[in-house]
Protein backbone atom coordinates (compact mmCIF):
# COMPACT_ATOMS: atom_id res chain seq x y z
CA UNK A 1 0.00 0.00 0.00
CA UNK A 2 1.84 3.35 -1.26
CA UNK A 3 1.32 6.60 0.19
CA UNK A 4 -1.00 8.20 -2.14
CA UNK A 5 -3.55 5.08 -1.66
CA UNK A 6 -3.25 6.00 2.27
CA UNK A 7 -4.20 9.34 1.13
CA UNK A 8 -6.99 8.21 -0.59
CA UNK A 9 -8.17 5.66 2.04
CA UNK A 10 -7.88 7.85 4.71
CA UNK A 11 -10.05 10.54 3.15
CA UNK A 12 -12.88 8.44 1.64
CA UNK A 13 -12.99 6.55 5.31
CA UNK A 14 -13.27 10.00 6.80
CA UNK A 15 -13.91 12.80 4.76
CA UNK A 16 -16.90 14.95 6.49
CA UNK A 17 -17.77 18.60 6.97
CA UNK A 18 -19.17 19.52 10.52
CA UNK A 19 -22.52 19.72 10.77
CA UNK A 20 -23.87 23.71 10.15
CA UNK A 21 -23.46 26.49 12.84
CA UNK A 22 -20.92 23.84 14.62
CA UNK A 23 -18.05 26.53 15.21
CA UNK A 24 -21.05 28.82 15.99
CA UNK A 25 -22.12 26.90 18.11
CA UNK A 26 -18.91 26.54 20.17
CA UNK A 27 -18.42 30.35 19.24
CA UNK A 28 -21.54 31.06 21.75
CA UNK A 29 -20.36 28.86 23.78
CA UNK A 30 -17.15 30.57 24.27
CA UNK A 31 -18.18 33.79 24.77
CA UNK A 32 -21.64 33.95 26.52
CA UNK A 33 -20.85 34.72 30.12
CA UNK A 34 -23.63 32.78 31.76
CA UNK A 35 -23.23 29.41 29.92
CA UNK A 36 -21.80 26.32 31.33
CA UNK A 37 -20.49 23.87 28.92
CA UNK A 38 -22.64 21.27 28.10
CA UNK A 39 -22.30 17.82 27.10
CA UNK A 40 -24.69 15.68 24.57
CA UNK A 41 -26.27 13.44 26.85
CA UNK A 42 -25.12 9.80 26.23
CA UNK A 43 -24.72 6.92 29.03
CA UNK A 44 -22.21 4.24 28.74
CA UNK A 45 -21.12 3.04 31.79
CA UNK A 46 -20.11 -1.15 31.75
CA UNK A 47 -21.13 -2.46 34.77
CA UNK A 48 -19.74 -6.04 36.37
CA UNK A 49 -23.33 -7.73 37.41
CA UNK A 50 -22.48 -7.28 41.15
CA UNK A 51 -21.37 -3.79 40.19
CA UNK A 52 -24.48 -3.02 38.21
CA UNK A 53 -26.43 -4.18 41.45
CA UNK A 54 -25.01 -2.24 43.50
CA UNK A 55 -25.31 0.62 41.37
CA UNK A 56 -28.79 0.03 40.75
CA UNK A 57 -29.16 -0.28 44.45
CA UNK A 58 -27.60 3.32 44.51
CA UNK A 59 -29.83 4.70 41.69
CA UNK A 60 -32.75 3.68 43.69
CA UNK A 61 -31.52 4.93 46.83
CA UNK A 62 -30.52 8.70 44.92
CA UNK A 63 -34.04 8.77 43.04
CA UNK A 64 -35.77 8.08 46.41
CA UNK A 65 -33.94 10.92 48.27
CA UNK A 66 -34.38 13.55 45.16
CA UNK A 67 -38.21 12.74 44.96
CA UNK A 68 -38.39 13.70 48.65
CA UNK A 69 -35.70 17.08 48.09
CA UNK A 70 -38.01 17.78 44.98
CA UNK A 71 -41.32 17.29 47.05
CA UNK A 72 -39.96 19.58 49.81
CA UNK A 73 -39.05 22.20 47.49
CA UNK A 74 -41.67 21.88 45.31
CA UNK A 75 -44.56 22.13 47.90
CA UNK A 76 -42.69 25.08 49.79
CA UNK A 77 -42.44 27.22 45.75
CA UNK A 78 -46.07 26.59 46.00
CA UNK A 79 -46.99 28.02 48.99
CA UNK A 80 -44.42 30.87 49.02
CA UNK A 81 -45.66 31.77 45.38
CA UNK A 82 -48.92 34.00 44.76
CA UNK A 83 -50.66 33.41 41.68
CA UNK A 84 -52.40 35.62 39.59
CA UNK A 85 -54.62 33.22 38.07
CA UNK A 86 -56.55 31.86 41.53
CA UNK A 87 -53.73 29.48 41.54
CA UNK A 88 -54.73 27.64 38.58
CA UNK A 89 -52.05 25.98 36.44
CA UNK A 90 -49.64 29.29 36.81
CA UNK A 91 -46.15 27.92 37.72
CA UNK A 92 -46.79 24.44 35.96
CA UNK A 93 -45.16 25.68 32.76
CA UNK A 94 -42.41 27.67 34.55
CA UNK A 95 -41.80 24.50 36.83
CA UNK A 96 -40.98 22.59 33.15
CA UNK A 97 -39.14 24.92 32.03
CA UNK A 98 -36.71 25.06 34.98
CA UNK A 99 -36.77 21.51 35.67
CA UNK A 100 -33.55 20.32 34.01
CA UNK A 101 -34.19 16.76 34.58
CA UNK A 102 -37.51 16.74 32.91
CA UNK A 103 -36.06 18.86 29.92
CA UNK A 104 -32.57 16.67 29.91
CA UNK A 105 -35.08 13.73 28.95
CA UNK A 106 -36.25 15.16 26.03
CA UNK A 107 -33.31 16.26 25.19
CA UNK A 108 -31.96 13.62 25.51
CA UNK A 109 -33.93 11.57 22.64
CA UNK A 110 -32.98 14.55 20.31
CA UNK A 111 -29.64 13.61 19.02
CA UNK A 112 -30.63 13.05 15.56
CA UNK A 113 -30.67 14.60 11.91
CA UNK A 114 -27.11 15.47 12.15
CA UNK A 115 -26.42 14.21 8.61
CA UNK A 116 -28.55 13.73 5.67
CA UNK A 117 -28.23 10.14 5.82
CA UNK A 118 -29.17 9.63 8.96
CA UNK A 119 -32.03 6.79 8.58
CA UNK A 120 -32.90 7.68 12.21
CA UNK A 121 -34.43 11.45 11.32
CA UNK A 122 -37.84 10.91 10.91
CA UNK A 123 -38.46 8.80 13.64
CA UNK A 124 -36.33 11.02 16.06
CA UNK A 125 -37.77 14.24 14.39
CA UNK A 126 -41.37 13.06 15.51
CA UNK A 127 -40.87 12.08 19.01
CA UNK A 128 -38.93 15.32 19.33
CA UNK A 129 -41.57 17.09 18.15
CA UNK A 130 -44.13 15.66 20.19
CA UNK A 131 -42.24 16.46 22.88
CA UNK A 132 -41.75 20.30 21.86
CA UNK A 133 -46.01 20.00 21.44
CA UNK A 134 -46.60 18.70 24.79
CA UNK A 135 -43.97 20.96 26.47
CA UNK A 136 -46.43 24.01 23.98
CA UNK A 137 -49.70 22.92 25.04
CA UNK A 138 -48.86 23.43 28.94
CA UNK A 139 -47.69 26.84 28.07
CA UNK A 140 -50.86 27.52 26.02
CA UNK A 141 -53.00 26.46 28.75
CA UNK A 142 -51.61 28.45 31.66
CA UNK A 143 -50.59 32.42 31.99
CA UNK A 144 -46.20 33.39 32.44
CA UNK A 145 -45.30 35.32 35.65
CA UNK A 146 -45.11 38.85 35.07
CA UNK A 147 -41.26 38.82 35.45
CA UNK A 148 -41.36 36.44 32.05
CA UNK A 149 -44.30 37.76 29.99
CA UNK A 150 -41.62 38.41 27.01
CA UNK A 151 -39.71 35.95 27.25
CA UNK A 152 -42.31 33.78 27.13
CA UNK A 153 -43.54 34.77 23.91
CA UNK A 154 -40.05 33.98 22.82
CA UNK A 155 -40.07 31.03 24.06
CA UNK A 156 -43.45 29.84 22.69
CA UNK A 157 -42.29 31.08 19.25
CA UNK A 158 -39.70 28.90 19.05
CA UNK A 159 -40.96 25.59 20.29
CA UNK A 160 -43.61 26.12 17.46
CA UNK A 161 -41.13 27.10 14.73
CA UNK A 162 -38.71 24.57 15.43
CA UNK A 163 -41.92 21.44 14.71
CA UNK A 164 -42.34 23.01 11.70
CA UNK A 165 -38.49 23.12 10.85
CA UNK A 166 -38.11 19.74 11.71
CA UNK A 167 -40.79 18.54 9.70
CA UNK A 168 -39.13 20.49 6.93
CA UNK A 169 -35.99 18.79 7.81
CA UNK A 170 -37.54 15.05 6.97
CA UNK A 171 -39.73 16.38 3.95
CA UNK A 172 -36.38 17.66 2.45
CA UNK A 173 -34.50 14.50 3.63
CA UNK A 174 -37.58 12.62 1.74
CA UNK A 175 -37.07 14.93 -1.55
CA UNK A 176 -33.28 14.54 -1.82
CA UNK A 177 -32.75 18.14 -0.63
CA UNK A 178 -29.55 18.10 0.94
CA UNK A 179 -29.03 21.74 0.88
CA UNK A 180 -32.51 22.50 2.55
CA UNK A 181 -32.07 19.63 5.03
CA UNK A 182 -28.97 21.14 6.48
CA UNK A 183 -30.92 24.93 6.66
CA UNK A 184 -33.85 23.14 7.96
CA UNK A 185 -32.07 20.73 10.52
CA UNK A 186 -29.86 23.66 11.63
CA UNK A 187 -33.21 25.56 13.33
CA UNK A 188 -35.05 22.70 13.88
CA UNK A 189 -31.84 21.88 15.93
CA UNK A 190 -31.04 25.11 17.44
CA UNK A 191 -34.14 24.70 19.78
CA UNK A 192 -31.77 23.02 22.24
CA UNK A 193 -29.19 25.40 22.76
CA UNK A 194 -32.07 27.97 22.79
CA UNK A 195 -34.28 25.76 25.32
CA UNK A 196 -31.18 25.41 27.10
CA UNK A 197 -30.39 29.15 27.34
CA UNK A 198 -34.34 30.65 28.62
CA UNK A 199 -34.18 27.31 31.31
CA UNK A 200 -31.07 28.32 32.83
CA UNK A 201 -32.51 32.14 32.55
CA UNK A 202 -35.67 31.07 34.52
CA UNK A 203 -34.05 29.22 37.05
CA UNK A 204 -31.48 31.92 37.76
CA UNK A 205 -33.27 34.92 37.41
CA UNK A 206 -32.34 37.19 40.09
CA UNK A 207 -32.57 41.23 40.49
CA UNK A 208 -28.94 42.83 40.29
CA UNK A 209 -27.96 46.42 40.82
CA UNK A 210 -28.41 49.02 38.19
CA UNK A 211 -24.36 48.97 37.44
CA UNK A 212 -24.13 45.43 36.51
CA UNK A 213 -27.33 45.69 34.93
CA UNK A 214 -26.16 48.15 32.54
CA UNK A 215 -22.65 46.13 32.72
CA UNK A 216 -24.52 42.76 31.33
CA UNK A 217 -26.38 45.21 28.67
CA UNK A 218 -23.05 46.42 27.19
CA UNK A 219 -21.63 42.74 27.08
CA UNK A 220 -24.62 41.70 25.03
CA UNK A 221 -24.01 44.38 22.69
CA UNK A 222 -20.71 43.69 22.32
CA UNK A 223 -21.05 40.33 21.79
CA UNK A 224 -23.77 40.79 19.40
CA UNK A 225 -21.41 43.23 17.48
CA UNK A 226 -18.33 41.19 17.08
CA UNK A 227 -20.58 38.09 15.41
CA UNK A 228 -20.04 38.70 11.65
CA UNK A 229 -23.47 37.36 10.71
CA UNK A 230 -25.30 39.46 12.73
CA UNK A 231 -23.13 42.60 11.40
CA UNK A 232 -23.97 41.47 7.93
CA UNK A 233 -27.66 40.41 8.27
CA UNK A 234 -28.41 43.31 10.69
CA UNK A 235 -26.19 45.82 9.15
CA UNK A 236 -26.84 47.45 5.44
CA UNK A 237 -24.83 44.53 3.61
CA UNK A 238 -25.79 43.62 0.03
CA UNK A 239 -26.82 40.13 0.68
CA UNK A 240 -26.57 37.19 -1.84
CA UNK A 241 -29.05 34.82 -0.97
CA UNK A 242 -31.04 33.94 -4.17
CA UNK A 243 -31.79 31.23 -6.02
CA UNK A 244 -30.24 28.38 -4.36
CA UNK A 245 -27.86 30.32 -1.86
CA UNK A 246 -31.15 30.97 0.30
CA UNK A 247 -30.78 27.66 2.79
CA UNK A 248 -27.10 28.98 3.58
CA UNK A 249 -28.34 32.09 4.06
CA UNK A 250 -30.75 30.48 6.62
CA UNK A 251 -27.80 28.61 8.49
CA UNK A 252 -26.01 32.38 8.94
CA UNK A 253 -29.46 34.07 10.37
CA UNK A 254 -29.52 30.72 12.92
CA UNK A 255 -26.89 32.32 14.03
CA UNK A 256 -27.48 35.47 14.40
CA UNK A 257 -30.75 34.47 16.02
CA UNK A 258 -28.90 32.58 18.69
CA UNK A 259 -27.20 36.13 19.29
CA UNK A 260 -30.38 37.91 19.70
CA UNK A 261 -31.81 35.35 22.34
CA UNK A 262 -28.89 35.08 23.99
CA UNK A 263 -28.73 38.45 24.57
CA UNK A 264 -32.92 38.60 25.81
CA UNK A 265 -32.22 35.18 28.30
CA UNK A 266 -29.04 37.69 29.78
CA UNK A 267 -31.78 40.48 30.74
CA UNK A 268 -34.39 37.55 32.34
CA UNK A 269 -31.01 35.95 33.87
CA UNK A 270 -30.22 39.55 35.69
CA UNK A 271 -33.16 41.30 36.58
CA UNK A 272 -32.70 45.18 36.62
CA UNK A 273 -33.67 47.39 39.52
CA UNK A 274 -36.92 49.26 39.38
CA UNK A 275 -34.93 52.38 38.62
CA UNK A 276 -34.48 50.80 34.77
CA UNK A 277 -37.36 48.25 34.49
CA UNK A 278 -39.23 51.31 32.34
CA UNK A 279 -35.97 50.64 29.75
CA UNK A 280 -35.57 47.10 30.21
CA UNK A 281 -39.04 46.55 29.29
CA UNK A 282 -38.15 48.83 25.68
CA UNK A 283 -34.86 46.53 25.37
CA UNK A 284 -36.68 43.59 25.92
CA UNK A 285 -39.44 44.00 23.55
CA UNK A 286 -37.19 45.11 20.60
CA UNK A 287 -35.02 42.62 21.11
CA UNK A 288 -38.40 40.21 20.97
CA UNK A 289 -39.68 42.07 17.84
CA UNK A 290 -35.66 41.19 16.39
CA UNK A 291 -36.15 37.34 17.09
CA UNK A 292 -39.49 37.26 15.34
CA UNK A 293 -38.01 38.63 12.50
CA UNK A 294 -35.31 36.17 12.54
CA UNK A 295 -37.70 33.72 12.49
CA UNK A 296 -39.74 35.36 9.58
CA UNK A 297 -36.50 35.13 8.03
CA UNK A 298 -35.76 31.54 8.69
CA UNK A 299 -39.33 30.57 7.85
CA UNK A 300 -39.04 32.63 4.15
CA UNK A 301 -35.68 31.30 3.77
CA UNK A 302 -37.36 27.91 4.10
CA UNK A 303 -40.03 28.46 2.00
CA UNK A 304 -37.71 29.58 -0.86
CA UNK A 305 -39.26 32.67 -0.68
CA UNK A 306 -36.77 35.39 -1.23
CA UNK A 307 -38.97 38.74 -0.83
CA UNK A 308 -40.66 37.56 2.30
CA UNK A 309 -36.86 36.83 3.38
CA UNK A 310 -35.96 40.21 2.30
CA UNK A 311 -39.10 42.01 3.33
CA UNK A 312 -38.49 39.81 7.53
CA UNK A 313 -34.78 41.37 6.72
CA UNK A 314 -35.84 44.83 6.86
CA UNK A 315 -38.14 43.78 9.96
CA UNK A 316 -34.86 42.70 11.75
CA UNK A 317 -32.76 45.93 10.37
CA UNK A 318 -35.13 48.30 12.35
CA UNK A 319 -35.89 46.29 15.36
CA UNK A 320 -31.72 46.14 16.04
CA UNK A 321 -31.12 49.59 15.06
CA UNK A 322 -34.38 49.93 18.02
CA UNK A 323 -32.12 47.67 20.59
CA UNK A 324 -28.97 49.77 19.95
CA UNK A 325 -30.87 52.77 20.91
CA UNK A 326 -32.47 50.80 23.97
CA UNK A 327 -28.74 49.87 25.19
CA UNK A 328 -27.54 53.23 24.47
CA UNK A 329 -30.71 54.89 26.85
CA UNK A 330 -30.00 51.93 29.66
CA UNK A 331 -26.55 53.81 30.01
CA UNK A 332 -27.60 57.23 30.01
CA UNK B 1 -23.25 48.87 13.84
CA UNK B 2 -19.63 48.85 14.57
CA UNK B 3 -18.21 45.34 14.21
CA UNK B 4 -15.01 44.75 15.90
CA UNK B 5 -12.55 43.53 13.29
CA UNK B 6 -9.11 42.27 14.36
CA UNK B 7 -6.56 42.58 11.43
CA UNK B 8 -4.27 39.39 11.82
CA UNK B 9 -3.68 36.37 14.09
CA UNK B 10 -0.88 38.04 16.50
CA UNK B 11 -3.65 41.08 17.28
CA UNK B 12 -6.19 37.78 18.01
CA UNK B 13 -3.60 36.20 20.10
CA UNK B 14 -2.69 39.61 22.25
CA UNK B 15 -6.58 40.32 22.22
CA UNK B 16 -7.11 36.72 23.55
CA UNK B 17 -4.30 36.65 25.99
CA UNK B 18 -5.93 40.02 27.63
CA UNK B 19 -9.13 38.04 28.09
CA UNK B 20 -11.17 38.74 24.71
CA UNK B 21 -12.96 35.71 24.41
CA UNK B 22 -14.30 36.97 21.20
CA UNK B 23 -11.13 37.30 19.81
CA UNK B 24 -10.05 33.79 20.90
CA UNK B 25 -13.31 32.01 19.36
CA UNK B 26 -12.04 34.28 16.19
CA UNK B 27 -8.41 32.85 16.54
CA UNK B 28 -10.02 29.45 16.13
CA UNK B 29 -12.41 30.12 13.43
CA UNK B 30 -9.53 29.41 10.70
CA UNK B 31 -9.05 25.82 12.02
CA UNK B 32 -12.07 24.65 13.52
CA UNK B 33 -12.87 22.65 10.24
CA UNK B 34 -9.07 20.50 11.04
CA UNK B 35 -9.73 20.28 14.67
CA UNK B 36 -13.30 18.56 13.88
CA UNK B 37 -11.59 16.51 10.98
CA UNK B 38 -9.06 15.24 13.40
CA UNK B 39 -11.38 14.86 16.77
CA UNK B 40 -13.87 13.03 13.87
CA UNK B 41 -11.03 10.64 12.60
CA UNK B 42 -9.79 9.65 16.18
CA UNK B 43 -12.94 9.52 17.98
CA UNK B 44 -14.94 8.10 14.60
CA UNK B 45 -18.40 9.80 15.90
CA UNK B 46 -19.91 12.59 14.72
CA UNK B 47 -21.71 13.81 17.95
CA UNK B 48 -17.95 12.92 20.44
CA UNK B 49 -15.91 14.91 17.64
CA UNK B 50 -18.08 18.19 18.05
CA UNK B 51 -18.22 17.84 21.76
CA UNK B 52 -14.13 17.06 22.04
CA UNK B 53 -13.26 20.38 20.12
CA UNK B 54 -15.80 21.96 22.25
CA UNK B 55 -13.55 20.77 25.48
CA UNK B 56 -10.37 21.35 23.83
CA UNK B 57 -11.36 25.15 23.06
CA UNK B 58 -12.56 25.71 26.87
CA UNK B 59 -9.27 24.02 27.59
CA UNK B 60 -7.31 25.80 25.06
CA UNK B 61 -8.91 29.35 27.02
CA UNK B 62 -7.17 28.34 29.90
CA UNK B 63 -4.20 27.94 28.44
CA UNK B 64 -3.88 30.70 25.96
CA UNK B 65 -1.24 32.50 28.31
CA UNK B 66 1.18 29.36 27.31
CA UNK B 67 1.21 30.15 23.37
CA UNK B 68 3.95 32.14 22.22
CA UNK B 69 4.38 31.37 18.89
CA UNK B 70 1.20 33.13 16.85
CA UNK B 71 2.49 31.61 14.24
CA UNK B 72 1.77 27.82 15.59
CA UNK B 73 -1.91 28.44 16.74
CA UNK B 74 -3.11 25.70 14.54
CA UNK B 75 -0.41 23.13 15.98
CA UNK B 76 -1.01 23.86 19.62
CA UNK B 77 -4.89 23.52 18.68
CA UNK B 78 -4.39 20.85 17.08
CA UNK B 79 -2.37 19.23 19.88
CA UNK B 80 -5.09 20.14 22.91
CA UNK B 81 -7.74 18.71 20.89
CA UNK B 82 -6.03 15.17 19.91
CA UNK B 83 -5.31 15.32 23.81
CA UNK B 84 -8.68 15.80 24.22
CA UNK B 85 -9.31 12.72 22.24
CA UNK B 86 -7.38 10.73 24.16
CA UNK B 87 -9.32 11.39 27.23
CA UNK B 88 -12.74 10.53 25.48
CA UNK B 89 -10.93 7.09 24.48
CA UNK B 90 -9.77 6.68 27.94
CA UNK B 91 -13.37 7.28 29.36
CA UNK B 92 -14.60 4.67 26.43
CA UNK B 93 -12.59 2.53 28.35
CA UNK B 94 -15.22 1.69 31.05
CA UNK B 95 -18.38 2.04 28.06
CA UNK B 96 -19.83 -0.20 26.64
CA UNK B 97 -18.51 -1.16 23.28
CA UNK B 98 -19.27 1.18 20.68
CA UNK B 99 -21.23 0.61 17.59
CA UNK B 100 -19.45 0.90 14.00
CA UNK B 101 -20.68 4.65 13.27
CA UNK B 102 -22.93 5.29 10.30
CA UNK B 103 -20.75 4.66 7.90
CA UNK B 104 -22.74 6.67 4.91
CA UNK B 105 -21.85 9.65 7.49
CA UNK B 106 -19.34 10.67 4.81
CA UNK B 107 -19.47 9.77 1.40
CA UNK B 108 -17.35 7.06 0.11
CA UNK B 109 -16.43 5.53 -2.81
CA UNK B 110 -14.69 2.04 -1.64
CA UNK B 111 -17.18 1.45 1.52
CA UNK B 112 -15.12 -2.08 2.40
CA UNK B 113 -11.75 -0.47 2.12
CA UNK B 114 -13.00 2.36 4.45
CA UNK B 115 -14.73 0.39 7.24
CA UNK B 116 -11.61 -1.78 6.94
CA UNK B 117 -9.27 1.36 7.81
CA UNK B 118 -11.69 2.47 10.42
CA UNK B 119 -11.72 -0.71 12.23
CA UNK B 120 -7.30 -0.73 11.68
CA UNK B 121 -6.89 2.30 13.33
CA UNK B 122 -9.18 1.69 16.20
CA UNK B 123 -6.27 -1.36 16.83
CA UNK B 124 -3.84 0.65 17.29
CA UNK B 125 -2.28 3.39 19.49
CA UNK B 126 -3.59 6.83 20.04
CA UNK B 127 -0.46 8.02 19.02
CA UNK B 128 -0.05 5.73 16.47
CA UNK B 129 -3.56 6.88 14.83
CA UNK B 130 -2.75 10.65 15.87
CA UNK B 131 0.62 10.89 13.29
CA UNK B 132 -1.65 9.04 10.36
CA UNK B 133 -4.58 10.94 10.54
CA UNK B 134 -2.27 14.21 10.99
CA UNK B 135 -0.27 12.94 7.77
CA UNK B 136 -2.91 11.16 5.69
CA UNK B 137 -5.99 12.74 6.48
CA UNK B 138 -5.02 16.57 7.53
CA UNK B 139 -2.70 16.38 4.69
CA UNK B 140 0.29 17.80 6.78
CA UNK B 141 3.43 18.11 6.45
CA UNK B 142 6.37 16.85 9.09
CA UNK B 143 7.13 20.05 10.02
CA UNK B 144 3.30 20.79 11.09
CA UNK B 145 3.19 17.12 12.37
CA UNK B 146 6.09 17.74 14.45
CA UNK B 147 4.85 21.09 16.15
CA UNK B 148 1.59 18.91 16.98
CA UNK B 149 3.20 16.44 18.59
CA UNK B 150 6.38 18.53 20.41
CA UNK B 151 8.77 16.29 18.07
CA UNK B 152 11.50 17.09 15.76
CA UNK B 153 10.46 16.66 11.91
CA UNK B 154 12.57 13.41 11.72
CA UNK B 155 11.07 12.09 15.13
CA UNK B 156 7.60 12.59 13.13
CA UNK B 157 8.48 11.05 9.87
CA UNK B 158 9.48 8.13 12.01
CA UNK B 159 6.95 7.87 13.95
CA UNK B 160 4.75 8.06 10.79
CA UNK B 161 6.25 5.06 9.03
CA UNK B 162 5.68 3.15 12.33
CA UNK B 163 2.75 3.86 12.64
CA UNK B 164 2.13 2.59 9.11
CA UNK B 165 4.26 -0.51 9.64
CA UNK B 166 1.68 -1.66 12.72
CA UNK B 167 -1.35 -0.65 10.34
CA UNK B 168 -0.17 -2.24 7.56
CA UNK B 169 -0.36 -6.27 8.42
CA UNK B 170 -3.63 -5.50 10.43
CA UNK B 171 -5.05 -4.41 7.01
CA UNK B 172 -3.81 -7.25 5.24
CA UNK B 173 -5.10 -9.57 7.66
CA UNK B 174 -8.78 -8.06 7.57
CA UNK B 175 -8.21 -7.98 3.59
CA UNK B 176 -7.41 -11.55 3.72
CA UNK B 177 -10.46 -12.73 5.56
CA UNK B 178 -12.97 -10.76 3.74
Amino acid sequence: MDDRTLFNRFHEAFDIQPRPGSYDRMRIALTAPSVVLKRRPGFRLRFTKMGFRVAAALAVAVLVIVALVAFLALHRSMTGYVPANNGQGILKPYQMVTARGHFAQFMAQSNHCYYFTDTACPAATERFNAALQSWLDELSSTKAPPEFTKVDAMLRAHLAQSVVDGNITVAAQKAGNAPLFEAAAAAHLDVRPFSDAISAAIAGARPTSAGDYRSNVTDQLDLFNSCTPCGRYAGRDQLDCAGPKIDKCVIDVVSVDAQIYNFETALVLKAPPSSLAAKDAALQTDLINADSAALAMIRAGLAGDISAFNSARASLQISISAVQLDAAAVQS
Amino acid sequence: MGVLIHPNKSDLVQAAQTGDRVAFAELLRPDYTSAYRLAYALLQDAGEAEDAVQDAAFAAWRRIGSLRDTGKVRAWFLAIVANQCRSVKRSRRWSVTKNDPPELAAPVTDLAASIDLRRALRRIGHDERLVLVLRYYLDMPFEEIAATIGATPKAARHRVERAIQKLRPIMRVREAMD
